[in-house]
């Protein structure tokens, strides 16, 4: 257990340092105590297990790919976090069979009342949509009750489904979002598997197929069943995550989205900037979603005319260096002189003590940089080999700098200079990412200062672009409401 | 406001009694009593601003401009109402905190011998003044509503707090307490002249218990850290950290002054918040 809570914390530490921002909604639906399994869609390989494992007080147990236990950086980490690993086909050799022992050992840490975390997609991607989901989870959740139904006792499990997103896998200090749903009781979800027509023609078709004295094969039933709990897995991460039918659709998505979340009450402050609610976001998405879908069948002149308004739009952002974010910049002298006073005070006071964090870091930051770009193959494992690749790096180069301070620096300036490490390596993160924004923002407000008819201008296609689509919502959503009434009345 | 407000009310009730037991302080009891009417009287007719953003400002104004103030007037009565002192009671405690050795003194005797040591604390120690204003302004005038008037609460209790403090364990410090036991007088520059300077101007060397230079340097650093603007905290550590050493090398404070004052900004950020959530929902 203290290994545990120390790689957790540890991994907090390399993850802060890695995104920018971790949002987590809906954290507390994770039940503190009882048989939970979450499960979520798979984006960026060990990276999504330990957004949610480094925040949550209760243990997790997570599983993982069993060539991952190859991996010399890794193998420490496995044992002290306690991954389950099993073996999967494409892994070319894994034989299978193990994963009866390892989905034996999950059902039992259920059983004691533990939290597993599991990937029901078995691989990390970076596919538009959720790949197809494999029954392993179901498995679990069917093979938990009949367990608990063997012992008498009451099914308490529970699952949580969870959606992830990353805003750039392999961006340094980007966002990272985890969304929990709603919980469900898994006796509630089997009793509706149970009673779906998949499962009970699935019984009737193997009652048929008997022959005198052979029992109806309850394992037929039982595949019935956890495919309907797959689909209901699925649907549920898929209401979670940002997901889309094609890398066209999430390009046109991705692009329109911030145009249309910029706040008009003005920018969001640098300090206080948490970005669009992951709720919000979502409904944003599925309802651009049901707009293209629409579009595509009723109007797909007009489809390409909103997807080249939002690409000219963003073009024309873009060349100008404007955020979408930051296009409805109050322009305002009183504002403007209490931003300079803000900012002015942290970029002064804060830049020695980034600096010199800057300075002790920089040897640790250039070789991890480099280890990494030389592991990464793919953007799926940029964010995982970064942070587990950087806590062993800066670790080493941290304990190596520490010493050498203490032996060859004079009391008390060594002491100064060992405490002052931790604080200057935040400080430093923390003031590279306000002194890009404050760079940002300086820029856009000059710009605006010195063309403002070019800010108003920009603001009315913006307008013009979200109207469209509000007409456009209005549309489907009437047209919708019309194809559903019964013809009569019509 | 509550809390200054009350902080307020035992000030002036102890002046008050102390006058009528005798102590030369009538004049120093009706002054307060006046300033407590006042702020009675701005309390309400802040309550009654109906726009937030005005009435969470001039309630910032309020507290903040009656705890200054009740800090220069303290400086100048507290000896003369409370007819014991504690400065005794402090420098056992840190001497047991010291395991028989005195910080104080081991500390200043350290850095009194330079010049520049001593000129850079009086430096950090001045540095606490702009530090906190500039806070407050930003406070007041760039954040959201809520941080407004939890930043107003919690500053309010540790205020509050702390001059319950000065006025029942009334200290001078080591400065005055132990003064001609040092190794070394403290040599410095203009920025001890202005710190000398500005202390003999509020009545001397007073208010040592609890260290309000602590206090309030982390009150507003963990306030910012906690409450909207992490990045603007941690810069400030190091201050933080200096001012703490400078109020005891420079010999305005014990070290218990400084656990005392610490413990105290954490009690504030505590429940200052929560305060201002229950006004705001009320």
């Amino acid at each position: 257990m203290i290994t545990y809570r120390l790689a957790r914390a540890v991994l907090r530490i390399g993850l802060n340092a890695f995104f920018r921002r971790i949002h987590i909604e809906g954290i507390e639906r994770i039940p503190a105590r009882g048989p939970v399994l979450i499960v979520s869609n798979h984006t960026n390989a060990f990276v999504d297990p330990l957004l949610l494992l480094t925040r949550l007080e209760r243990p997790v147990i997570l599983t993982a790919k069993r060539t991952l236990a190859a991996n010399p950086l890794l193998r420490p980490l496995i044992v002290a976090l306690r991954v389950v690993l099993l073996s999967r086909r494409q892994d070319g050799g894994g034989d299978t069979r193990r994963n009866l022992h390892a989905l034996d050992g999950l059902v039992n840490a259920l059983r004691e009342g533990g939290a597993v975390y599991i990937f029901p997609e078995g691989e990390s991607h970076s596919d538009p949509g959720l790949r197809p989901f494999h029954t392993g989870a179901a498995r679990i959740v069917l093979e938990h009750a009949a367990r608990a139904a063997a012992e008498h006792a009451a099914d308490d499990l529970v699952i949580v489904p969870v959606g992830l997103h990353f805003e750039k896998k392999d961006r340094w200090r980007s966002d990272a979002v985890a969304v929990v749903g709603e919980p469900w009781r898994a006796w509630d979800l089997i009793a509706a598997g149970a009673a779906t027509d998949s499962a009970s023609d699935a019984k009737t078709d193997a009652a048929a197929d008997a022959t005198a004295g052979a029992a109806i094969d309850a394992a037929t039933e039982t595949t019935a069943i956890a495919a309907v709990l797959t689909a209901v897995m699925r649907q549920a991460v898929e209401r979670l995550s940002l997901t889309f039918r094609s890398d066209d659709e999430r390009r046109v998505i991705l692009e329109a989205l911030p145009l249309i979340e910029g706040n008009r009450d003005g920018a969001p402050p640098l300090h206080g900037d948490t970005g669009t609610p992951p709720a919000r976001r979502l409904d944003l998405v599925r309802r651009l979603k049901d707009g293209i879908a629409a579009l595509e069948h009723t109007d797909p002149g007009r489809l390409r005319r909103l997807e080249a308004d939002a690409e000219g739009l963003r073009r024309d952002l873009a060349a100008a260096g404007i955020s979408p974010r930051e296009l409805w910049l109050n322009v305002h002298a009183g504002r403007a002189a209490l931003f300079v006073v803000r900012e002015l005070e942290i970029l002064l006071i804060g830049a020695p003590l980034a600096l010199w964090g800057w300075i002790n870091a920089l040897p640790a930051y250039a070789a991890t940089r480099t280890l990494v770009r030389r592991m990464s193959r793919d953007e799926d494992h940029w964010a995982s080999n970064a942070v587990f690749v950087s806590i062993p790096v800066f670790g080493a180069w941290t304990v190596a700098l520490l010493a050498a301070v203490l032996i060859l620096v004079p009391a008390p300036w060594s002491v100064f200079w060992a405490a002052s490490i931790p604080l200057a390596f935040a400080v430093a993160l923390h003031w590279h990412d306000r002194a890009g924004g404050i760079i940002r923002r300086v820029r856009t407000f000059l710009r605006f200062v010195r063309h403002p008819a070019e800010q108003r201008a920009l603001q009315a296609r913006v307008d013009a672009f979200i109207d469209e689509l509000r007409s456009l919502e209005v549309e489907t959503v009437a047209r919708v409401r019309d194809e559903a009434r019964p013809a009569v009345f019509r | 406001m509550l809390v200054p407000g009350l902080s307020l009310a035992v000030v002036t009730a102890t002046l008050g009694v102390s006058a009528v037991l005798g102590m030369p302080v009538a004049g120093a009891a009706l002054l307060h009593a006046v300033v407590l009417l006042a702020y009675g009287a701005g309390a309400w007719l802040v309550h009654r601003i109906g726009r937030e953003s005005l009435r969470t400002a001039a309630a910032g104004l309020l507290v903040i401009a009656s705890m200054f103030l009740l800090y220069s007037t303290l400086g100048h009565v507290t000896f003369d109402a409370i007819p014991w002192n504690g400065d005794g009671l402090l420098r056992a405690a840190d001497r047991w905190i010291g395991l028989g050795v005195e910080p104080a003194q081991w500390l200043s005797d350290a850095i009194a011998p330079s010049r520049g040591a001593v000129e850079a604390l009086a430096f950090f120690y001045a540095a606490f003044i702009p530090y906190l204003y500039l806070s407050i302004f930003l406070t007041l005038v760039g954040r959201p509503a809520a941080e407004r008037s939890g930043f107003i609460a919690t500053f309010g209790v540790l205020y509050g707090l702390s001059f319950i403090g000065y006025l029942f364990v009334p200290a001078r410090g080591p400065i005055v307490a132990m003064a001609g036991e040092f190794e070394h007088a403290l040599n410095g520059g203009p920025f001890l002249d202005l710190v000398v300077a500005s202390i003999d101007g509020m009545g001397g060397p007073h208010g040592a218990f609890p260290s309000l230079h602590l206090g309030a340097s982390l009150m507003v650093c963990l306030y910012d850290f906690r409450h909207g603007d992490p990045l603007r905290g941690l810069i400030y550590v190091p201050l933080v950290v200096m001012i703490a050493f400078a109020t005891v090398a420079l010999r305005y404070h014990w070290v218990v002054d400084l656990l005392a004052g610490g413990a105290l900004a954490l009690l504030a950020l505590a429940i200052g918040p929560r305060l201002a959530g229950m006004r705001r929902s009320a």
